[in-house]
């Protein structure tokens, strides 16, 4: 019978030496291959599986005991030889108790493992919610608020000082015979802040500096000391503009030419004169017509906007109207009536964009001096506070991208004042002060305040008739960074007085720099040239304008009443973002 | 016994034939890659015809070169018949200088 494959005759020559290690081996392959069951054969030796007793925890071998052979049957002369394996079945259990204890461990760590994953694709979702609603805000913080900036700043130097009219808003100086005056001075710092919530509304804040100047009486504090006055002279800010546009008004009234219109209500650019300035280009380097007598900015409601025709929606009709005020942005409103005004362009051949070709524009504003009713209707010698005023501009221009030429036609009615006439400097009288006699003589100061008499007798008498004529233009040097520029202008304060002192032509004339998008510089000379002769006015034509006499006047003729002209040089910076 | 000495003698030959062949495999892959840097220069590339058909680059605008619409926040300037804002210009200027730049 055969033994693990070996033949009898090798059999036979083995068993002497290694029938031991065999049945170790036999044993160990036995035990290591535990886990089947073993089928056991009974001792009588019938036919049947070669081991057994492995379920029950022992081994049974037949062994012949004369040869000590071990056997894995039954046989001859064979006796059973039963060997204990130690409790196999209750190490197998103990095995599969191990197993399926880690089998549970196993499952409890997947199923632990599958509610961290649902909890971190929980808070995966949250975090996708909370990003994109933070994007969401900025683009449209972005799409919604627009900030920006607008600094003028320039240096100017008077080779010739004079009373006159400002060049610039903040711009002020001593008074003749204080020629080489010089100074730095910032004439415009505005903060642009505009809030587009929706497409149909649009809302603008802009704060803008101004010079503070005020009563110049010091304070008392407590009963033995005292405090200077610090507000004249220092920059503060006031709002300049702060209004509410409804940019859709029209847009579903089915008429294509007007959808663009829009509503404007609050403290705003009055109709003629931020336009002007944008039509011109160097309201950094000077004022334009009527910002020399009129504020540019008027609490009130306008309706404006293009309108335009055809298939390429060119402009032909470009209009501001509405009511306003009599008071400007910077004093307080006394009157129980209002000021209208408007503005018309007409652009013949249409336009591409706002100023392009060919423009005719008439403006026309309408109404009362500030004062309150109940002093209105006083008897003054002078009613020029009190009075209707009426303002027309009538302008042809022509606009291009590199060159833009304009004729202005100006005509007014009480819409001049002396404090018009002297905001840059003028005599210390007219603003109710007694000018240094160390530097004024007496007999000097008394015909200064006669000619400020005559100021107030020609300029305020509520009859004035103001007239003006007024040529601008620039031209950009091709291939350059440069432009000429320039403004001449005639005005007639008064077109009812004969030879009036104080007509008067302005010149400016300079050169432009193109630095980036943001950035300009100019180099320019200003004059107020007051072209009349000079003469001595007699005090019966100034009475026929109300003229009185001041204190201490005795003369029959007003002295020397054509003022000197002012000359300066000015370097103009503006950064406009 | 002398058919498994045989058998083994040919697996060790086989085995020795098999390391050198992949020896020669590695040394061969590792000249190969160390080759490209001794590659004979490539050939420069054409210059480019005068001739040839380029398509012309528009400059941008130039701010110097345009109309003021208006001054405010932000500035519109009005340049070959079309309007601009500050930032659109400043952005078409700085993307032809980043252009040239690169030629």
């Amino acid at each position: 019978m055969a033994f693990f494959g070996l033949n009898n005759r090798t059999r036979g020559k083995r068993l002497a030496g290694g029938t031991l290690w065999l049945a170790l081996a036999a044993l160990a392959a036995t035990l290591f291959y535990a886990t089947s069951p073993l089928f056991a054969q009974a001792t009588s030796g019938s036919a049947g599986p070669a081991l057994s007793g492995a379920a029950s925890g022992s081994l049974t071998l037949w062994t012949d005991p004369k040869t000590g052979q071990v056997f894995t049957r039954p046989g001859r002369g064979r006796v059973p030889l039963i060997i204990n394996t130690g409790g196999g079945a209750s190490a197998q259990h103990a095995v599969e108790e191990q197993l399926e204890e880690q089998r549970a461990r196993t499952a409890k760590l997947a199923r632990q493992l599958d509610q961290e994953q649902k909890q971190t694709a929980a808070v995966t979702k949250q975090v996708k919610d909370v990003t994109p609603a933070w994007q969401d805000y900025l683009a449209n913080y972005k799409n919604k608020v627009s900030i920006g900036t607008q600094v003028w700043f320039g240096y100017s130097l008077f080779s010739h000082t004079g009373w006159g009219p400002q060049y610039l808003t903040q711009q002020t100086w001593p008074g003749p015979g204080n020629d080489g005056y010089n100074n730095f001075f910032l004439h415009r710092g505005y903060l642009n802040f505009f809030f587009f919530p929706t497409e149909d509304w649009t809302v603008r804040v802009t704060p803008n500096i101004y010079t503070m100047q005020g009563s110049t009486a010091n304070q008392a504090l407590g009963g033995n000391a005292g405090i200077p006055n610090t507000n004249v002279g220092n920059l503060g800010y006031r709002i300049k503009y702060a209004y509410l546009q409804y940019n859709t008004p029209f847009k579903n009234l089915g008429i294509d030419a007007i959808k663009t219109d829009k509503i404007v209500i609050g403290v705003q650019p009055q109709p003629i004169t931020a336009w002007e300035e944008d039509l011109y280009g160097y309201r950094f380097v000077n004022l334009t017509t009527w910002n020399m007598s009129e504020a540019s900015t008027y609490p009130g409601l306008s309706v404006q906007g293009p309108i335009t025709f055809g298939k390429d929606n060119l402009q032909y009709i470009d209009y501001n109207i509405g009511v306003f005020d009599n008071a400007s942005f910077h004093a307080f409103e006394g009157t129980n009536t209002k000021e209208v005004q408007g503005r018309v362009s007409v652009y013949p051949f249409g336009a591409r964009w706002r100023f392009q070709g060919l423009g005719i524009t008439s403006y026309y504003a309408f109404g009362y001096g500030n004062n309150t009713p109940d002093q209105a209707q006083l008897s003054t010698p002078f009613k020029g506070p009190n009075s209707e005023i009426e303002r027309l501009a009538e302008i042809v221009h022509y606009d291009a991208e590199n060159w833009g030429l304009a004729f202005e036609y100006d005509w007014g009615r009480n819409a001049w004042s002396p404090g018009n006439m002297f905001s840059g400097s003028g005599p210390a009288a007219v603003y109710g002060l007694t000018p240094n006699p160390a530097v004024v003589p007496k007999s000097v100061a008394i015909a200064q305040a006669a000619y400020v008499n005559l100021a107030d007798a020609l300029l305020n008498n509520g009859r004035s008739y103001q007239q003006g004529y007024n040529l601008f233009g620039h031209y950009h040097l091709p291939e350059t960074r440069y432009t000429l520029f320039g403004w001449i202008e005639q005005w007639n304060p008064n077109t009812q007085v004969k030879n009036d002192p104080f007509d008067f032509q302005r010149v400016v004339l300079g050169v432009a720099y193109q630095w980036n998008e943001y950035l300009r510089f100019a180099l320019d000379t200003q004059n107020t040239l007051f072209y009349h002769s000079q003469y001595n006015m007699p005090v019966s034509y100034a009475k026929k304008f109300n003229w009185s006499a001041p204190k201490g006047f005795t003369g029959s003729s007003i002295p020397d009443v054509v003022t000197r002209d002012t000359h300066m040089f000015m370097l103009n910076a503006e950064f406009v973002f | 016994m002398n058919r498994i000495r045989s058998n083994l003698l040919k697996l060790s030959g086989f085995l020795k034939a098999g390391a050198m062949a992949g020896a020669i495999a590695l040394a061969t892959a590792g000249c190969a890659t160390m080759a490209t840097t001794a590659d004979p220069p490539s050939a420069p590339a054409a210059a480019v015809s005068q001739t040839a058909s380029v398509k012309p680059v528009t400059p941008p605008p130039d701010v110097t070169d345009c109309a003021i619409v208006t001054l405010s926040t932000p500035t519109l300037y009005a340049c070959g018949g079309k309007v601009y804002t500050v930032f659109q210009l400043q952005h078409l200027r700085e993307q032809a200088s980043a252009a040239k730049a690169g030629e």
